[in-house]
């Protein structure tokens, strides 16, 4: 017996959210990131589950699943970069303290 | 499905961009240490032989029948719409490198990568633009917003910078995760991800099968275009998706400053546009008031903020989060469309002209660094540099929009838009608005012209020839786009026609 | 059945390990933690069909990109300082827009009709199909990815090298 797309949806939303929570109460700029990288592999869920149940003819959304893995190794080392430019010049990555320009 | 070396060569303007990325790349690479100041000029090339590319096409069209050609499929559209917003681009990127020339070599910023990544931003800009399909639209935006994450970084010593680009970057990826989700959402409502097919000859495409199925409160497909928005809003400087703006303008190297303000947000537009107007023109009743709410919010919340400024650069930061606001007012305007997209475009190049403009002014009245930019520095400036003064003083009421200015007709241009869409409360907020802005504006004006100062405190200001010439040209062209509108606007009318040329 | 239990197993060990992320202070655990999720994702891809995705996810996820952000927890030694304690409003205002936004999504899913189908055709798709779409209907995003992932290394060796003189 096969699962209904809706199952696959929720799940994805669910792990999104989760990612969004991260994101956004996390203030160590690593612990972000990887909130962010989750929120992605959700959405990646989400693509092929639709190109298995809405386009099985097509591959639309396999492919950009990958693209969208592409995104993801390209974002982490930027990031990663930003984060050790940071760190090298303030000696930590907590966001909340990085505020000197609001002084 | 092949794509043929007459296809490609629609993508002229964008190959030579991204050949000159490489091309500065490759010479860093020879170059000896002391002569890297060459690769500035070097970026200059591509970037003025694709604004030449562009120009003769718009002007081999301009009078007779406008052309539109898919390229790769239906991923791409090459039309005037695409090419008016390449101009946009490319004067905001020559600009930018006319800022960086002295700056990059100043603040001894790696040159080779500094302008490879300018025009890589470009090539991401250029894309957007033509994109009509959203992985597309998707990936192009993703170029862009890697590029210009690390121009914002760049100066790697100043702590204020690295933060700055941190937070932009995790914020700029946070948002980009809420735009793959909408994408992901909108696929699998629809099974596509073509926006539109301006010929008409496909129907399989987003606006197309909301139609034929009648998805119009498909609640997968709202969910998904909301979260596209928010993505997009992102980009544009949009409240409340803005609080990224002041930290970023400010940390950023000034001509990055310059260059994001203008071109990334002509891009975000650019995409908006042919998002809301090609692939969901018939949700329009649905996502009108939310531009409507989004604008309002945008233009008083960007001007309450701009108003309360001392310092010129978080000044203008702010205030570019207000013109936002008012390119809002055009997209929302939706049931004049033609007549709303012609003004987002002239807009866009209005905005660059005098945005630019002055943060130009900025780098001379700073002495090429991040000096002297509080208000009380432009005491007297009319007295002491007549011709800084000047220009100021020029982009100043053109970005408040007095009479007989760009900026002015600009604003004319999307209230007629507003009016003609029966948008009168939206119309009067952007009129109030305009008068609010009016305040901080000709506060600097007032500070150059009617104070002076003690000789003993004069400052020298950075009299370089490649910030003379950005100057020069941006007051050129807000002179020209004020004074002879009729070019500029004749080709912004026929992109807002060509955008949907069919069934209007 | 069979395809029930998998489903139920994956999601529960998920959900399970993606918020032990979240809680977790260490961010090397942090790090194991998201690698068992990605594990996870890439069991669904299998049960949807996709093995070439499933490869590709366990390779370039848990093989490159968490070993890049181990290799810079690492670096930036981050036991020394610890995390501070997360302000009550940023978790409050985290929650809030976090549980919105779930309930939104399950209501948009629920409602829509024609979701709770199954799939009529086979699944299945071939490592060559994927790669004939990669480069003849979607060559350009293919091409467009490349000139992406130039850019993030231009952009990560910009700002990581040290500085030379």
């Amino acid at each position: 017996m096969e699962i209904p797309l809706s199952w696959y949806l929720i799940l994805a939303a669910i792990l999104f959210a989760v990612g969004v929570y991260g994101a956004l109460a996390r203030r160590n700029a690593i612990a972000i990131l990887m909130s962010i990288e989750l929120m992605l592999n959700a959405v990646n869920i989400n693509l092929v589950a639709f190109a298995r149940y809405v386009t099985p003819r097509e591959l639309t959304g396999q492919i950009f699943a990958i693209f969208i893995m592409m995104l993801a190794a390209a974002e982490a080392a930027v990031g990663l970069g930003l984060v050790l430019t940071v760190y090298r010049n303030l000696r930590h990555i907590q966001v909340d303290e990085i505020n000197l320009l609001r002084s | 499905m092949t794509t043929t070396w007459r296809e490609l060569g629609y993508l002229t303007p964008e190959l030579v961009v991204l050949l000159g990325a490489a091309a500065v790349l490759l010479l860093d690479l020879f170059l000896p240490r002391g002569r890297r100041r060459v690769l500035g000029g070097v970026a200059l090339v591509p970037l003025g032989v694709a604004l030449g590319w562009v120009l003769r096409a718009l002007w081999a069209q301009s009078g007779g029948p406008s052309q539109l050609h898919k390229v790769f499929g239906a991923l791409l559209l090459r039309d005037p719409y695409s090419l008016g917003f390449d101009v946009v681009f490319l004067v905001a990127a020559i600009l930018g490198v006319l800022l960086s020339l002295r700056y990059v070599e100043r603040e001894a910023l790696p040159a080779g990568e500094y302008y490879a990544l300018t025009l890589f931003a470009v090539f991401g800009m250029m894309m957007m633009a033509m994109s009509a399909e959203l992985i597309t639209l998707f990936i192009s935006y993703e170029i862009l917003s890697l590029a210009v994450y690390v121009l914002a970084g760049i100066a790697r010593g100043r702590a204020v910078s690295a933060e700055a680009s941190l937070k932009y970057f995790l914020l700029g990826a946070f948002a980009s995760g809420f735009l793959v989700y909408g994408i992901a959402l909108v696929y699998g409502a629809t099974g596509t991800t073509v926006l539109y097919d301006p010929l008409g000859q496909s129907a399989s495409t987003i606006s197309g099968l909301i139609l034929e199925r009648g998805l119009f409160g498909n609640a997968l497909l709202l969910a998904g275009l909301a979260l596209l928005v928010v993505g997009i809003a992102f980009k544009a400087a949009i409240v409340p998706f803005h609080a990224w703006v002041p930290d970023v303008y400010e940390g950023a190297p000034l001509p990055v400053t310059a260059f994001m303000s203008a071109g990334v947000k002509a891009a975000a537009f650019a995409a908006f546009a042919r998002l809301l107007f090609g692939g969901f023109r018939n949700l329009g009743e649905v996502w009108q008031p939310v531009l409507w709410v989004l604008a309002v919010l945008t233009m008083v919340l960007g001007n309450a903020a701009a108003i309360r400024q001392q310092n010129v650069k978080r000044m203008l930061a702010y205030s570019s989060i207000a013109h936002a606001g008012y390119l809002l007012v055009a997209l929302a305007a939706y049931t004049a469309r033609d007549v709303a997209i012609g003004s987002v475009l002239y807009y866009a190049l209005t905005y660059t002209a005098m945005g630019v403009g002055a943060f130009a002014i900025l780098l001379v009245v700073g002495q090429e660094g991040e000096a002297n930019q509080e208000l009380s520095d432009y005491r007297g400036l009319a007295s002491r540099h007549p011709w800084a003064a000047a220009a100021m003083g020029l982009f100043m009421i053109s970005l408040a929009g007095f009479p007989l200015t760009a900026g002015f007709l600009g604003k004319f241009y999307i209230l007629n838009a507003a009016l003609r869409a029966d948008l009168d409360g939206l119309a009067v907020v952007l009129g109030l608005a305009s008068v609010v802005s009016w305040y901080y504006y000709l506060r600097v004006v007032w500070f150059m012209y009617m104070t002076e100062v003690p000789k003993a405190a004069v400052r020298p200001i950075s009299r370089a020839t490649s910030l003379g010439v950005a100057v020069a040209v941006a007051a050129l062209l807000v002179i020209a786009l004020g004074v002879f509108p009729s070019t500029a606007l004749a080709v912004a009318q026929m992109a807002g026609h060509t955008l949907l040329p069919l069934g209007y | 059945m069979t395809e029930w239990i998998l489903f139920v197993v994956l999601s529960v060990i998920a959900i399970g390990s993606a918020v032990m992320m979240l809680v977790g202070r260490n961010p090397v655990h942090c790090a194991l933690w998201l690698v068992l999720t990605f594990f996870c994702v890439a069991g669904f891809f299998l049960t949807l069909g996709a093995p070439f995705l499933a490869a590709v996810q366990i390779i370039v996820y848990t093989g490159a990109i968490m070993i890049l952000f181990l290799f810079v927890v690492m670096l930036v030694n981050p036991e020394r300082e610890g995390e501070p304690a997360v302000p009550a409003s940023h978790r409050r205002a985290g929650l809030t827009l976090a549980a919105v936004l779930l309930v939104v999504m399950v209501g948009a899913i629920t409602t829509r009709s024609g979701l709770g189908a199954i799939p009529t055709e086979p699944g299945g798709v071939t490592l060559r199909q994927v790669g004939t779409a990669l480069l003849t209907e979607w060559m350009l995003p293919f091409e467009l990815t490349s000139v992406l992932l130039l850019v993030a290394m231009i952009g990560a060796i910009v700002l990581a090298r040290r500085r030379i003189e």
